[in-house]
């Protein structure tokens, strides 16, 4: 990748690195106040740079139907954008759960906007290529969905009192969230040789990162909307931008001649 | 290839023994036996070779092959020189001297054209014919032939049709069929051409036609002409008249090619078509995977490398709309044969070749394949007798 390329994606591969260090240092530190400030402040601030970043380039053009790649990314961009007020919503709030509930349903909108954008690129993608289109789209909302409800089933019969409404809600978007990944999975093995895997892979990174905030609520006791809680969602916000940043260096790079 | 005359000289006299004009005279055949053993004595001596050395003689628009047998001279009159052509004459120079090897010594009248006649149909009006050619009859094809086969065969055969439906509405063997065809061209009561298939490229030359004012025009032919532009395979002109008979529209296209109101493409320009619809179908599948600027520069940046070598992929273009554009500067150099179908086949080639190695880059090998693969299956379809000669195995990557 050259330096005109890399230009927009080292701001946010570094800016990321260093948000994750000094999370470590202050929790190791345990200035937890600090830690709160950074979880109000950083999340909706992550994910409005890499959304508005990614609107300018992409939304240039408008929604192209017949360009899906550059459909999916204008889509994540967008749905940054939602995630970022959605963010700025958990500010005004605060942190419990009846709130994280209500941030996880201001969500759903930029969620759907993503599946919307990784469905449709996974669709053009199968079309294309004449993989077996419905056994792989069956296998992505299947699959995820089988799992995350076995999973549920067994929590709330094993832990009395499990079963809330959050906790149905918050299983149901972890399939959700869990469908996306497995789709941006799926296109990361089929181009897992061509630069098309780089943004296909941070996005996949972000998604797992976006994932694993419902998977710890659900399963591991973590306190929704807390310091290291909220570091995943930076991260996976942060993550998303460099995915879009990627996707912008190739559509602007210039292809490389194999001789 | 179009051959025009056959002619068998004796070589020491340079007397014609036979000649056979399968189209209109051109020489007259002693004339012409002079010539060629005037001419090939003369080289022998300026280049004081013991072995025959003239080869062929290039006129404007034919070429006059010689081949020499033991005492005679075989001379083919053509619209072009081939090695295939070469080895027949030489077989029918060497029957001839088999046949009649009393005319070396002396001249008698041995009723050579009847007993010949056999082996020429077989060796230059035979092969010319296959189960799909086309047989057209002349308009009063009575006053050429007095042969009764042929009369036979001729009197109720339609006046355009196949040498497979000639046969199936006899009921006869095909092999009769194509025997008899044969001997109706030796007698030139018919015309035959190549048959009509579906992946040929024609072109209207007018879109009014030639026809009388009495003559009824079927709007569906009318439909056809509007659809020939030199670009579109008959598959595809046939989709777009939603013509329900494909043979039919066949026969339509014969009929129309008959009276001169279509006609088919140059070879290089069918070249031209056949790439430029595999380079589109490509390019639609790398951009709907890769985007629509990715798929432009690896279009452009390909063309620009390719065109060091040919540099007139310049006149092949990729719009916004994403639409494979051939300039109609190429089109019309292909039309007019100022460009061979071996080079565009080669620059074609190199060109999708280097698009696929471009887009491996982006998408890695196996997909690249598989888009390849997608886009050789789509243009079997469109043109089921041509698409093998792009050389799709060269351009795996």
């Amino acid at each position: 990748m050259t330096m005109s390329k890399t230009r927009g994606v080292l701001p946010f591969l570094l800016g990321g690195i260093l948000i994750a260090f000094i999370w470590v240092v202050l929790w190791f530190l345990g200035l937890e106040d600090s830690m709160l400030l950074m979880a109000i402040y950083l999340p909706p601030f992550a994910a409005l740079v890499s959304g508005i970043i990614g609107v300018a380039y992409f939304g240039q053009e408008g929604f192209m139907r017949e360009d899906r790649f550059h459909m999916m990314n204008l889509m994540l961009a967008l749905a940054l954008v939602v995630f970022a007020i959605a963010e700025i919503a958990t500010g005004v709030i605060g942190s419990s759960e009846t709130g994280y509930l209500a941030i996880i349903l201001m969500q759903l909108p930029g969620l759907l906007l993503v599946a919307l954008g990784v469905a449709s690129y996974l669709r053009a993608t199968t079309e294309v290529l004449n993989y077996r289109n419905d056994k792989t789209v069956a296998s992505i909302i299947f699959i995820p969905i089988g799992v995350f409800t076995v999973a549920g089933a067994i929590t709330a019969i094993a832990v009395p009192g499990a079963l809330t409404v959050e906790y149905l809600v918050n299983i149901a978007v972890a399939a959700g969230i869990g469908s996306i990944v497995l789709a941006l999975g799926k296109l990361l093995w089929i181009f897992r040789q061509g630069k098309l895997a780089a943004p296909l892979g941070f996005a996949f990174i972000a998604m797992l990162l976006y994932l694993a905030r419902s998977v710890l609520w659900c399963w591991f006791g973590f306190i929704p909307l807390g310091p290291l809680f909220q570091v995943l969602v930076v991260e996976s916000y942060i993550l998303l931008g460099v995915s879009i940043s990627m996707a912008r260096g190739l559509q602007d790079g210039k292809t490389e001649i194999a001789a | 290839m179009e051959i025009n005359s056959l002619y068998v000289i004796k070589r020491d006299s340079g007397l014609c023994m036979y000649h056979k004009d399968f189209q209109e005279e051109v020489f007259d055949p002693q004339l012409l036996s002079s010539f060629v053993i005037a001419m090939t004595t003369f080289f022998d001596e300026v280049t004081r070779s013991s072995k025959p050395q003239a080869r062929a003689f290039e006129g404007a628009d034919y070429t006059l092959i010689v081949e020499f047998g033991e005492w005679t001279v075989g001379a083919v009159s053509a619209d072009k020189e081939s090695q295939r052509l070469r080895e027949k004459l030489k077989a029918i120079i060497a029957k001839f001297e088999n046949q009649f090897s009393l005319l070396r010594w002396v001249d008698l009248d041995l009723a050579v054209y009847t007993r010949f006649e056999r082996h020429v149909i077989e060796a230059f009006i035979r092969d010319r014919i296959d189960p799909d050619s086309q047989i057209i009859v002349k308009p009063h094809w009575e006053f050429y032939t007095k042969n009764p086969d042929v009369v036979s065969f001729l009197r109720l055969v339609p006046q355009i049709c196949t040498v497979k439906d000639a046969a199936d509405f006899w009921e006869i063997p095909l092999e009769i069929a194509l025997n008899l065809t044969a001997e109706a061209l030796w007698e030139k009561a018919i015309t035959v051409k190549a048959a009509i298939r579906s992946d040929d490229i024609y072109e209207a030359t007018a879109l009014t036609g030639s026809r009388g004012s009495t003559e009824v025009v079927p709007p569906e032919v009318t439909r056809v002409l509007s659809q020939l532009d030199g670009e579109t395979p008959l598959t595809i002109a046939a989709e777009r008249v939603k013509t329900a008979d494909l043979k039919r529209f066949l026969g339509d296209i014969a009929v129309l090619a008959e009276k001169h109101e279509v006609e088919l493409v140059s070879p290089a320009q069918a070249v031209v078509v056949l790439f430029s619809s595999a380079l589109q179908e490509l390019m639609d599948r790398c951009a709907k995977i890769m985007g629509r600027r990715v798929a432009h520069q690896i279009f452009f940046d390909s063309r620009e490398k390719q065109a060091q070598v040919y540099p007139w992929l310049a006149f092949v273009d990729f719009d916004e709309s994403l639409d494979v554009e051939v300039k109609s500067s190429l089109m019309s150099a292909a039309g007019k044969r100022r460009i061979t179908p071996e080079i565009l086949n080669d620059g074609f080639r190199n060109f999708l070749h280097s698009i696929v190695r471009n887009t491996r880059s982006y998408m890695g090998a196996k997909p690249a394949n598989i888009i390849l693969e997608k886009t050789q299956e789509e243009m079997g379809k469109q043109f089921p007798r041509r698409y093998l000669d792009i050389e799709w195995e060269l351009l795996n990557v």
